[in-house]
């Protein structure tokens, strides 16, 4: 297949979510809609105004892809299902284990949040090095996008080296979404202090980046 | 430190409790006031924590805050969460044990 040829429907949605992960979890998009319905790039006439910001649910997908993609490592002749991966573009046994995991209830996909700078002016740190155990960050903050109004720190940081051993956290990037006072926003969609929390949703409060 | 273990966390009620977290709570905030490096001062005092007997890891961090808690990957019971900001610190227990995982 050349790499100019119109994709297929199916293909699209690839595409882009191997797009997304070359570009991280959190992603510049107008709208998220389900795998069948693909991402929507930011520009779009559907998106939701100039500074309008969404982030996909497709993190989990997108661990999904990634591992399957270093897998095949990104090589191989055009004629094999890894060229796909080469341009891009996911393999069709990628696709179907894709369908597999969503079919299962696995994965899910979708907005998972949505902000714009209409609450106030966006801030936060931007790209930068840490100053303690983690050693690079990437912040910003949503003026009253969270429950109540609520200031939402939304951060993306290196692997911390001080979670606990064996968790995701503490060799992949992260990224959390949280209040300033200390809520946490969890993947069904609910905020939730630390204490209240269960381990698997301290796990689950810490998304999967991209990386 | 000492009266602040583990172990007497675990012996106390759920009043007991809530008093051992508020006077660790004002314990953590004057020891780390004075320090010069949060970060460092932050290090210090989970040491400390540990070593007496706390399950403690971190949960996220950031350059104004850490927030640590009981290992989430391999659950060993409930525990204190302390949550150290430059403006000061914070100690919980839950009341319940946070170790349903569904």
């Amino acid at each position: 297949m050349g790499s100019n040829q119109p994709l297929g429907g199916s293909r699209i949605w690839a595409r882009l979510l191997v797009a997304l992960i070359a570009f991280g979890a959190i992603c510049n998009i107008a709208q998220a809609g389900t795998l069948a319905k693909p991402f929507v790039a930011k520009n779009s006439p559907l998106g939701f105004g100039r500074n309008s910001v969404a982030i996909c649910v497709g993190v989990e997908a997108i661990q999904a892809l990634r591992t399957h993609q270093e897998n095949a490592g990104f090589l191989g002749e055009l004629a094999s299902d890894d060229a796909y991966a080469t341009r891009g573009i996911a393999t069709p046994s990628l696709e179907a284990e894709v369908d597999a995991a969503f079919g299962s209830g696995q994965l899910r996909s979708g907005t998972m949040v949505q902000f714009s700078d209409s609450g106030g002016a966006l801030a936060g740190s931007g790209p930068k090095q840490g100053t303690g155990a983690i050693w690079y960050h990437d912040n910003i903050k949503i003026t009253g996008a969270g429950p109540g109004g609520a200031t939402v720190e939304l951060r993306t940081h290196a692997p911390n080296p001080g979670a606990p051993p064996g968790s995701y956290s503490q060799s992949n990037y992260t990224t959390q979404i949280n209040t300033s006072n200390g809520r946490y926003l969890l993947p069904e969609g609910t905020w939730k202090t630390i204490p209240s929390m269960t381990d698997a949703e301290r796990a689950a409060a810490h998304y999967p980046a991209g990386n | 430190m000492e009266r602040f273990s583990k172990a007497a966390f675990d012996r106390a009620n759920d009043a007991g409790r809530a008093t051992l977290s508020a006077e660790l709570c004002e314990a953590l905030t004057e020891r780390l006031k004075g320090t010069p490096d949060f970060h460092q001062g932050v290090n210090q005092l989970v040491t400390e924590l540990r070593d007496i007997g706390h399950d403690l890891w971190s949960f996220d961090e950031s350059d104004e805050m850490e927030v640590w808690c009981p290992n989430y990957q391999t659950p060993n019971g409930p525990g204190i969460v302390v949550t150290f900001t430059t403006e000061g610190v914070e100690v919980d227990y839950p009341k319940q044990a946070p170790s349903s995982n569904e």
